[in-house]
C-alpha cells in the first residue's frame, strides 16, 4: 500500500492502513526511543505511544512536511514528555564543563595520549550512549544520530540554541571519555 | 584561545558552524596542540559513527500491544474487506460478531433444516420411504472424513494463532469456535438420531465446513 493511500485509510481510521504505516516507520521510530531511553522495554512502550498518538492526531497531519518528518517528531516528543515525566537525573542545560571537559580522558587514564585512531565501533558506541547521562544522550541522538540542527533541538527541547551547541560539546566529550575507558579495559583484557 | 575553547569550536567547525576568519586559528592551533588534534579526530569519529548507526527492528509484541490498546479504546473500525463472517453472513455487523448472536442464528438454521427436513422430504419416525442409496451414504461418509481430517490439521495452527492475536478479538473467535462445536454436536446427534436420512449429514456437512471456513480465518488472522 502506498505511503500516501495509508495516510488518507487511516485518517479514515482504517486498522489495515494504520499497520501498513506501522511497518513502514516502526523501525526508524523505535530506533530512536531505544536510543533515546536506552531501555528495551521502555523504548516499546514509547514506540506504542507514539504510534496511539500518531493514530489519534494523524486527522491533523497536513502535508506541510513529509509524513516521516512529522511522525518522527511526534515520537520525540513522546520520548521527551517521558523523560520529562520521569524527572530523571538530567543534566541541567546550565551545567559548568567539568570532568567531561577538555583532558578527562587524560586524567582518568594517567595522562596517556589515548585516542579512538578514527574509528568508533557501532556497538560500542551504541553501549557508550546508553550510559550517556539522559540530558547529554538526548542531545547527542537528536543531532549526530537523528540529524536535527540545534534550532530545532531548542525548539523541542524548549532551551537556546547555545545551550544546545553546548551541551553537545559536552555529550561528545564524554562519550569519548567513556569509549576511551571501554578501549582500555579491553586493551587490558586482551594482554 | 585556550584548549577548552578550541575544542568548543572543533565541535562547531566539525558541524559546519565556524566561520571561515577563524578556521585558519582552528587550523593553526590543531597543528600545534596533539591533544586537541586528538579530540578532533575522535569527535569527528564519533560523529561519523552516529550518523551511520542502522535501524533497529521492534518485537512484534510492540503492534500487539498497539492492537489491543486501539480495541481496548474503541478506536478502530470494521475493515472494508469482507471478512468470512461478512461472507457467511452478510447482515452481521462486524467479524467481532458475539458468540450469542452466532448461537441464535446456527439455531436458527438448524431449526430450519429440521422443520424443511420434517415437512418437505417426508420423513416420518419409522418410515421406510426415504431410502438413500448406499453410494450417497459412502460419499458423505468421506467428505466427513474429509472435514474432520482437514479440522484437526488446522487445530494446531489455528490455536497458535490465536496466542499471537489481541486478546480480546482471540477470545471473541475462540467463543466462536465453541459455538461452532456445539453446533456439530447438535448434527451430530441428529445423525445418530436420523442415521438413513441423507439431509442431516449434509446439516452436519455444512457445520464441518463453516468450523474449517471459521478456522482458515484464524490461521489467515492477518487479513481480520
Amino acid at each position: 500500500m502506498p505511503e500516501a493511500e495509508a495516510i488518507n485509510g487511516c485518517m479514515a481510521g482504517d486498522q489495515s492502513a494504520f499497520e501498513a504505516l506501522y511497518n513502514m516507520h516502526k523501525r526508524r521510530v523505535y530506533s530512536l526511543c531505544l536510543r533515546m531511553v536506552s531501555n528495551v522495554a521502555e523504548a516499546e512502550d514509547l514506540t506504542q505511544e507514539a504510534f496511539m498518538q500518531l493514530f489519534r492526531k494523524i486527522s491533523t497531519f497536513r502535508g506541510e512536511s513529509a509524513f516521516s518528518t512529522w511522525l518522527h517528531r511526534l515520537a520525540v516528543n513522546v520520548v521527551l514528555m517521558h523523560l520529562r515525566k520521569k524527572g530523571l537525573d538530567e543534566v541541567s542545560l546550565d551545567q559548568e564543563p567539568d570532568e567531561d571537559s577538555q583532558d578527562s580522558a587524560k586524567k582518568e587514564y594517567g595522562g596517556e595520549d589515548l585516542n579512538l585512531i578514527g574509528t568508533v565501533d557501532r556497538v560500542t558506541l551504541e553501549k557508550a550512549m546508553g550510559d550517556l547521562p539522559p540530558g547529554y544522550r538526548t542531545i547527542f541522538v537528536l543531532h549526530d544520530v537523528e540529524g536535527y540542527e540545534h534550532n530545532e533541538i531548542a525548539d523541542l527541547i524548549g532551551c537556546s540554541i547555545g545551550n544546545s551547541k553546548s551541551q553537545l560539546h559536552k555529550a561528545r566529550l564524554k562519550l569519548r571519555a567513556l569509549l576511551l575507558k571501554k578501549k582500555v579495559k579491553f586493551e587490558k583484557n586482551a594482554t | 584561545m585556550t584548549c577548552i575553547e578550541i575544542q568548543f569550536k572543533i565541535s562547531e567547525w566539525i558541524d559546519g558552524g565556524v566561520p571561515q576568519s577563524e578556521e585558519q586559528e582552528l587550523i593553526g592551533h590543531l597543528e600545534r596542540c596533539g591533544k586537541c588534534s586528538m579530540v578532533y579526530a575522535d569527535i569527528k569519529a564519533i560523529k561519523q559513527s552516529a550518523g551511520s548507526l542502522g535501524e533497529v527492528e521492534p518485537d512484534n509484541s510492540v503492534w500487539s500491544g498497539i492492537k489491543a490498546q486501539l480495541f481496548a479504546e474503541g478506536l478502530v473500525r470494521e475493515k472494508k474487506r469482507r471478512s468470512f463472517w461478512k461472507q457467511v453472513f452478510p447482515l452481521s455487523p462486524s467479524v467481532s460478531l458475539k458468540p450469542a448472536l452466532t448461537g441464535a442464528i446456527v439455531t436458527l438454521i438448524l431449526i430450519g433444516s429440521l422443520y424443511f427436513f420434517v415437512t418437505k422430504s417426508g420423513f416420518r419416525e419409522n418410515s421406510t420411504s426415504v431410502s438413500p442409496e448406499a453410494a450417497v451414504f459412502l460419499e458423505l461418509k468421506k467428505a466427513e472424513l474429509h472435514y474432520q481430517q482437514a479440522i484437526e490439521a488446522l487445530n494446531e495452527v489455528s490455536q497458535m494463532k490465536l496466542q499471537s492475536l489481541d486478546p480480546a478479538l482471540a477470545q471473541i473467535l475462540t467463543d466462536n469456535l465453541a459455538t461452532m462445536d456445539y453446533y456439530l454436536q447438535e448434527c451430530r446427534e441428529a445423525v445418530r438420531s436420523n442415521p438413513e436420512n441423507p439431509l442431516v449429514h449434509r446439516y452436519l456437512l455444512t457445520a464441518y465446513q463453516k468450523k474449517v471456513e471459521l478456522m482458515q480465518s484464524i490461521v489467515n488472522s492477518d487479513s481480520l
